[in-house]
């Protein structure tokens, strides 16, 4: 399967289907989270549908729960297989976390011991997956608050070896680097240094909450500049990588967002070797 | 694997933190890393407030008339003792307001409201036709072009968005002032209400006796030669050719039925 670049996108929020209904704005693609839409019919769909007659649209999941301990939820992965084969978008993807246990979700994207066995956990169910979906899966970094005593790697070695040993793909959140670099004392830059170039189909833009003693990835603020400077530093690295922005809290009006995928579009054509329409559909 | 992440679920989900649950469990250490900056448990602290104000923010969508009446803080606490009860299990958050309405039936804020539990059930039965399966809906063009030898024969059902629920209370009333802010004139009625989704958009009415009947039947397929016959025993012969195409005339405008 061929992943193009997309371009510059944001994610599609509820609040602004009128204003896109509506203007039908520029705007590369939208990226959908998949649980909106995993409903038997009305609105959420209607719209979906819509949108999805004019721009390419990216499947976004967070309930996957690659990491759980519990059997993967066959109930689940039908249903997103189902919206899958309705509105076909470019990808798939979903977190590296696991979100719930014994049956009950928690509804948070929780890290994993960087260990040996959960590798060959996580490995064997993203290949699950892959088969039952019929597609390669992106697999995308979380934001994170702790780390486990077991540990016996970093996260980018966990991240790296997982990707290769499954056969998939890699979106890359780059404020979560960043908000995890914090928390955790590391450098973000070896991060984006260890993760490799093949891998990387996606970019995710977003800001955070200054908690006094940690950041919060809550997509509720503007991007802050040393985001900006992460995802410079991403494109001299990776390239040509579709770019979306995320806003998921005190969401700004449309045209705000554009105003930031204008700016991520600045700075990757500051740093693109080629003039951006030739990456388009490359 | 399953150990640890059973154990930061339990601490996670517990209400009176992290540091008092560890003594509720016996557990004296975590498998999770502190620093200097945040010990162990305030790391996993951070995951358990998220985990209550995300659910709790996602019902206050859900539930906003009860919301309106009991208030935040009430609502805050209701919450706190439901997720207690009723620990999501579902992957949508969509679900996790599923069992309130039920849960509210043996609450103490039901002594100050008592028609607190009829409220939620209208708000979830409202969530419900919002994204329930699309029919396609019968038209007057489609009835109109019927010949009179099909019409006993006509296969009528509702739409699959449509639920009818009874209420002891004159509900539709009391969602309707919380959500204007008006004061509460609760009345103990029992009241049918049809909810439904035309279109895109979600609507709801009361029902009479006899109306109520009759949807019930649409639930499951029925012919309009049935509807007669319920209708004619109801209201006698004479009067119920009328009265069926007074209903079937609004329910095709309302478009509450499939398509046969």
């Amino acid at each position: 399967m061929k992943f193009p670049f997309l371009g510059f996108g944001v994610g599609l929020r509820t609040k602004h289907y009128p204003f896109i209904l509506k203007q039908w704005p520029r705007m590369d693609w939208f990226e959908v989270i998949s649980e909106n839409y995993m409903v038997d019919g009305g609105r959420p769909l209607h719209i979906l549908e819509k949108i999805r007659e004019r721009y390419p649209v990216v499947m976004h999941g967070v309930s996957l729960s690659i990491g759980s301990a519990d059997p993967i939820n066959r109930e689940y992965l039908r249903k997103l297989k189902t919206l899958a084969d309705r509105v076909n978008p470019a990808w798939i993807s979903d977190h590296l976390c696991w979100t719930s246990v014994g049956g009950r979700n928690l509804h948070d994207l929780l890290p994993l011991p960087y260990t040996e066995e959960v590798i060959r956990h996580v490995v064997k169910r993203i290949k699950e997956v892959q088969d039952f979906l019929g597609r390669p899966f992106v697999l995308e970094n979380v934001s994170s608050y702790m780390s486990f005593t077991d540990s016996v790697m970093t996260e980018w070695e966990f991240l790296k070896t997982i990707v290769i040993e499954a056969d998939c793909k890699i979106l890359l959140d780059i404020n979560n680097i960043y908000v995890s670099s914090v928390n955790h004392s590391f450098d973000p830059e070896e991060y984006l240094g260890a993760i490799p170039q093949d891998r990387v189909v996606q970019f995710h833009l977003a800001g955070h909450s200054h908690k006094g003693k940690y950041l919060l990835d809550t997509h509720d603020h503007p991007i802050i500049p040393k985001v900006w400077d992460l995802y410079e530093k991403a494109l001299k690295r990776f390239g040509p990588i579709s770019t979306l922005i995320e806003w998921d809290d005190h969401i700004p009006t449309f045209p705000k967002l554009q105003e930031a995928v204008k700016k991520a579009k600045i700075i990757y054509e500051k740093n693109a070797e080629a003039p951006l329409e030739a990456h388009y559909g490359a | 694997m399953k150990k640890t992440q059973k154990l930061l679920w339990k601490l996670i989900t517990a209400p009176e933190g992290v540091e008092k649950a560890l003594k509720v469990y016996r557990k004296k250490s975590l498998p999770i890393l502190g620093d200097d900056r945040l010990s162990n448990t305030e790391r996993l602290d951070i995951y358990a407030n998220m985990y209550f104000f995300r659910i709790r923010d996602a019902l206050k969508e859900d539930f906003p008339a009860v919301l309106k009446i009991i208030g935040e803080d009430r609502f805050h606490n209701l919450i706190t003792d439901y997720l207690l009860k009723y620990p999501p299990t579902h992957w949508s958050l969509r679900y996790a307001g599923q069992h309130l309405p039920l849960f509210l039936r043996h609450h103490s804020t039901l002594k100050r409201w008592p028609y607190l539990a009829d409220l939620a059930r209208m708000e979830w039965d409202l969530m419900e036709a919002f994204d329930a399966p699309d029919a396609s809906v019968l038209t007057a063009e489609t009835l109109s072009s019927l010949k009179p030898d099909q019409w006993s024969e006509l296969s009528l059902s509702i739409v699959p968005s449509s639920t009818l629920v009874s209420f002891q209370w004159k509900i539709d009333d009391i969602f309707e002032n919380a959500l204007k802010g008006e004061k509460i004139k609760a009345a103990r009625s029992n009241t049918a209400l049809l909810f439904w989704r035309r279109d895109l958009k979600v609507y709801y009415r009361s029902l009479e006796n006899l109306e109520e009947k009759l949807l019930r039947c649409l639930k499951k397929k029925t012919s309009l030669g049935e509807v007669c016959e319920i209708v004619s025993k109801e209201v006698g012969e004479e009067k119920s050719a009328p009265l069926v195409n007074q209903c079937l005339k609004m329910w095709v405008q309302e478009g509450l039925l499939k398509t046969p």
